[in-house]
């Protein structure tokens, strides 16, 4: 199990999925994984077509998702406040001379249009726009009658494995970050 | 039951031909819900047409009603009251109906609601370009059609609570508070502001002079933000929300604290458009700490809105119309944070007058506005059609990125084009003289106006994706024009009285 980062504190961060025609090829596929690659069972998950809980086995880090929602935000808003107290000493260290003439107000607009943006990083951070393709690749795939293996990796040593794992038998696979 | 078709393409429950309880007016809301695109499509494009005037000035020179001081009323008219009014409208009637267990209490009156909006936008979008205004911001229709506007909106508001009075449900959701206050207090501003003498038939001079015109003006152009653009908006969130994570409100005490809180401070803030101006000081600095106050309940409702995705928090990223509806929440806390901050009075003698109140705007309008429309749009037009879901999933993802980019790329440019403004215009010499001209201020915050034209490029373009996955689910669905869905029974604990023993003997 990974440790959670700075900025993630989900401990299957990393995402691998193929797609399959048959329900066996993915069962044999899923059992595969757990032999061959000492996969805990919770990391492998199998979605067939009609799955109601297809979402879950996609993103099963619920509360996870929140508590990155929390620290990436916090940790990249203060990140942003950071680099916007360095932007205006720099303007105010080279003499921009809108920024010297009014440094108070200079600095405080700066330091908070930064922090709006680090925060702004923080929201990308917890969406991560990278799961989608991984995303719509399944539910269009289970939507039109086919299954899915889907691998949660701790490591990115463990996403490698598991992809060319998935590549050897399906061939149609997408991976995230 | 019996079943009279068969939705062909998604294979979603089939349509009852007739239902215990009626059906409900699903027509009317479908007319809006349409229009709110439609409208939404033409208001963002004059944005980007008047975007684009600010970075090539020259652009239909000569062409009067393409002049920007005629386009930029027609663009934020269009967008507030044809889009932000139209999803308003759908979404309004929709919930009343479902949450009251009833149909609404006139076809008629639903239809007149329906034709009489889209005349009075059809009429703004004739008389603006001609250049017949009043010359009040968000107002500027002339008086014939604030009378058309004023007769709609009283048959919108009779319809609306004459249907929560035939409720089946002993409680009103919260949802309907927002929106009825949005509706009584949109009448009485809408009224109050527009009091006019007419000279004539398309001009007429207000009965107020001065600083009294401009305080009347302020009260009602900030409290159509905080009533048109926030309430209403709130009680989208608090249906909609819930609604597409299949989970409660977070917390139901804190939704109804946060209507009483809102709605109680909202009236008071709008001196803060006056700061060092002719109005009083005490006013201005009135509506500074009332401006204040309202970080408050805003963001408390806010995060009461987001905390409902709790247990579901993944749902956050597999289903892009939540988060089109939660992304919108965080655009609502970033505005409603930067809103009192920049109500400041030394704040706002740097922010005043630039294009950073035109970025705190967009980031309202664009981010929190339009992302829970287009939310709640996606969430409610396909149940309307009796189908599961939109034609493509993956299209309403792609837009919500497109429109994501656009809104950063949109109120970032402004962000740094206005304070960058700001700075510039106070900086002054050791002589007292000023370091910059204004052309220079100008020229400085140039390039920024053409990445403010992409933002906008992008938002618009998003709009066609979703005109044309709005197109293919109405294909596939195949809805008979007869009647709506079937009205659903309220639990019997729920229930009043009389439905509760009708309910029974179903």
């Amino acid at each position: 199990m990974s440790e959670p980062g700075l900025l993630s504190a989900e401990v299957a961060a990393s995402k691998v999925a193929a797609i399959f025609v048959s329900v066996e090829g993915a069962r044999a596929a899923a059992t595969r994984l757990r032999d061959e690659l000492k996969l805990e069972a919770a990391q492998v998950q199998l979605i067939l077509p009609g799955d109601r809980r297809a979402g879950r086995r996609l993103e099963p880090e619920s509360h996870g998702i929140f508590l990155t929602l929390l620290r990436a935000h916090a940790a990249l808003g203060i990140a942003g406040a950071v680099v916007g107290l360095a932007v205006f000493a720099a303007m105010y260290a080279f003499g921009v001379p809108f920024v010297v003439a009014s440094p108070m107000l200079a600095g405080v607009a700066i330091v908070f249009l930064a922090t709006m943006a680090g925060l702004m990083l923080g929201g990308l951070m917890t969406l991560r726009p990278d799961h989608d393709v991984y995303i719509q690749k399944v539910r269009e795939a289970c939507g039109e009658g086919r299954s899915a293996v889907v691998v949660h990796a701790y490591t990115p040593e463990q996403r490698a494995q598991a992809q060319e794992l998935l590549e050897g038998a399906s061939g149609d696979v997408v991976s995230t970050f | 039951m019996a079943i009279d078709t068969v939705n062909a393409s998604t294979g979603a429950p089939a349509r009852p031909a007739t239902a215990p309880l009626g059906f409900y007016n699903d027509r009317v809301v479908r007319q809006f819900a349409v229009m709110t695109v439609v409208w939404g499509i033409v208001g963002m494009l004059v944005g980007v047409v008047i975007a684009a005037q600010l970075y090539w000035p020259t652009l239909f020179e000569g062409i009067p009603w393409l002049n920007y001081g005629r386009l930029r009323p027609l663009h934020t008219n269009a967008v507030i009251f044809a889009f932000g009014g139209c999803a308003l409208f759908a979404t309004s009637l929709h919930v009343v109906q479902r949450t009251c267990h009833v149909r609404l209490i006139s076809d008629r009156l639903a239809a007149f609601v329906f034709w009489g909006w889209q005349a009075v936008i059809v009429a703004a979008a004739i008389t603006l370009p001609m250049g017949m205004t009043q010359g009040k911001e968000y107002a500027e229709l002339e008086w014939p059609i604030d009378y058309l506007i004023t007769v709609v909106w009283v048959a919108y508001a009779v319809l609306f609570f004459g249907t929560i009075a035939k409720r089946r449900v002993k409680h009103i959701y919260v949802a309907n508070w927002f929106y009825g206050a949005y509706i009584l207090t949109i009448a009485l501003l809408h009224i109050v502001n527009n009091i006019a003498i007419p000279v004539g038939p398309a001009k007429s001079y207000p009965v107020y002079t001065g600083a009294v015109d401009a305080m009347v003006q302020w009260w009602y152009g900030h409290n159509a933000v905080g009533f048109f653009l926030t309430a209403g908006f709130l009680g989208m969130m608090y249906y909609f929300v819930p609604k597409q994570a299949g989970r409660p409100v977070y917390s139901y005490r804190l939704s109804i604290v946060h209507f009483w809180a809102l709605i109680a401070v909202y009236m008071w803030a709008g001196p803060h458009h006056l700061q060092y101006t002719a109005l009083p000081d005490w006013a201005q600095s009135l509506g500074m700490v009332f401006s204040l106050i309202l970080l408050a309940p805003s963001w408390g409702g806010a995060i009461n809105g987001v905390m409902t995705l709790s247990g579901v928090w993944h749902k956050l990223r597999t289903d892009p119309i939540l988060k089109f509806l939660i992304v919108a929440l965080s655009f609502y806390m970033m505005a409603t944070f930067e809103g009192p901050m920049m109500s400041i009075k030394t704040v706002n003698s740097l922010s005043h007058y630039t294009d950073w109140t035109v970025g705190h705007v967009h980031a309202g309008a664009l981010g929190w506005v339009a992302m829970i429309s287009i939310g709640a749009i996606y969430a409610l037009y396909p149940r309307l059609l009796g189908a599961t879901q939109m034609h493509s999933v993956k299209w309403i993802d792609l837009h919500f990125w497109i429109h994501t980019v656009g809104v950063v790329l949109y109120i970032a440019s402004m962000w740094i084009a206005g304070v960058m403004q700001g700075l510039m215009w106070r900086a002054t010499n050791d002589d007292g003289t000023l370091t910059y001209s204004f052309v220079e201020a100008l020229n400085a915050t140039y390039p920024y106006y053409l990445v403010r034209l992409g933002g906008g490029l992008l938002v618009l373009s998003g709009m066609g994706v979703m005109a044309w996955n709005m197109w293919r689910t109405w294909q596939g669905a195949r809805v008979p024009a007869g009647h709506g869905q079937p009205v659903i029974p309220p639990d019997r604990s729920e229930a009043l009285a009389p439905v509760a023993a009708r309910a029974a003997q179903i």
